[in-house]
């Protein structure tokens, strides 16, 4: 499996002073983030964050660009580094979330129905195989479903037991943001709905247009979408979502 | 002498780079069978019988050594995986062993090392040790 950053995907919105930026960011820590975007701001820039995971524990903090990088190979996304101001109320923000979205083993959990949406026969079986993997050892396992076509896609969405959709954009007859537009209409704001696809900002401002939480662009770090899942699973979170 | 020609089959998203490979691999009298994305390896995998399995990691639809690891895991394939990079040895080490592939080659060495470490491996079974994973079965 490829490695993970060991970070819930979160939702980020940034600005530099001009219009904001619906995105993902990975790699939080205490003191830095990276911001996936190819709207690269100058280093040193000062730039305002807004981060969440599933709509919650949503933070704003502040911070300067210390590097930008351009995408040369899969799997290396374009985007900055941004280090956090170091003020208190920036501090405590960001140990807010990663309080929020760290790994907690003894945490209680529920089982959730994952719908995986995606044309390729091998990567929907990629995806079990990681979930059978990742869950192996855990007492409460998430229940997989998969569909490889929007038909079979919105019967099980339109069943409305579902809590996690994950939606290639590739998909025959149909685009991602169809299907994910159908997701948030049918199973309302609970759903953790991911977008992934080929494609960088188009198909992304597509896919959260849509309603999706999320937008990763391929190849996508399965351990990332599964440390997600997992943290879907705690009592809390579902709690607080209510969604039970 | 081999009574049959060996046979190799190899993901690459570069069209570029799997000319060179199939061209430098013809030479030795290996035969080549390529894809570009995952749908074209499926389906080579189903129409052929490689000897060996070379994938690049870094491709643009999923990670390589993810791809190994559902070849290995889920269907169950024999032959003897390889995974290809520019990625850090270390990395690339540590990749091909979490995903059960049997060694690794790295493209920083150049594809003509890549096209003779994947020749021992079809001449004798085995990669060069520094190119085995701990768990690979070709050792």
């Amino acid at each position: 499996m490829a490695s993970s950053t060991q970070n819930a995907l979160l939702r980020a919105e940034w600005s530099d002073g001009s219009s904001p930026e619906r995105t993902t960011v990975y790699e939080l820590t205490a003191t830095t983030a990276f911001v996936v975007t190819e709207k690269l701001p100058a280093v040193g820039t000062h730039v305002d964050l807004r981060l969440s995971f599933a709509g919650l524990a949503t933070i704003d903090v502040r911070g300067l660009v210390s590097h930008v990088r351009m995408s040369l190979d899969p799997g290396a996304p374009a985007g900055f580094a941004v280090e956090f101001d170091g003020d208190d109320k920036t501090r405590a923000a960001v140990t807010k979330l990663l309080r929020a979205t760290r790994p907690r083993p003894d945490a209680r959990r529920r089982t959730i129905r994952v719908l995986h949406v995606d044309p390729s026969r091998l990567l929907r079986d990629m995806f079990s195989y990681a979930i059978t993997k990742y869950f192996a050892s855990k007492r409460v396992k998430p229940e997989l479903l998969q569909a490889p076509d929007i038909h079979v896609a919105r019967a099980m969405i339109d069943s409305g037991d579902v809590h996690v959709v994950q939606v290639d954009n590739e998909i025959q007859s149909a685009t991602g943001d169809q299907i994910v537009k159908h997701a948030r209409a049918t199973l309302g704001p609970a759903a953790w709905i991911v977008g992934v696809g080929l494609g960088g900002t188009t198909t992304r401002d597509r896919m959260l247009a849509a309603g999706a939480d999320v937008y990763v662009q391929k190849p996508i770090v399965l351990t990332d979408v599964l440390y997600s899942i997992e943290l879907l699973m705690r009592e809390e979170v579902r709690d607080a979502l209510g969604a039970a | 002498m081999h009574s049959e020609p060996r046979r190799i089959l190899v993901l690459d998203d570069s069209r570029l780079v799997l000319d060179v490979l199939r061209a430098a691999f013809e030479a030795k009298g290996v035969v080549v069978d390529t894809a570009q994305t995952l749908d074209e390896l499926e389906a080579k995998r189903e129409s052929t019988t490689p000897d060996v399995i070379l994938l690049d990691i870094q491709m643009p639809e999923a990670w390589g050594d993810d791809v190994a690891a559902t070849l290995r895991g889920v269907y169950e394939v024999k032959v003897p995986i390889v995974l290809m990079s520019t990625l850090p040895v270390d990395e690339l080490r540590t990749r091909a062993a979490s995903a059960s592939a049997d060694g690794f080659v790295s493209k920083r060495d150049g594809l003509d090392k890549v096209v003779a470490r994947i020749t021992e491996l079809l001449d004798t079974g085995a990669l060069p040790a520094s190119g085995r994973t701990r768990s690979g079965r070709t050792s």
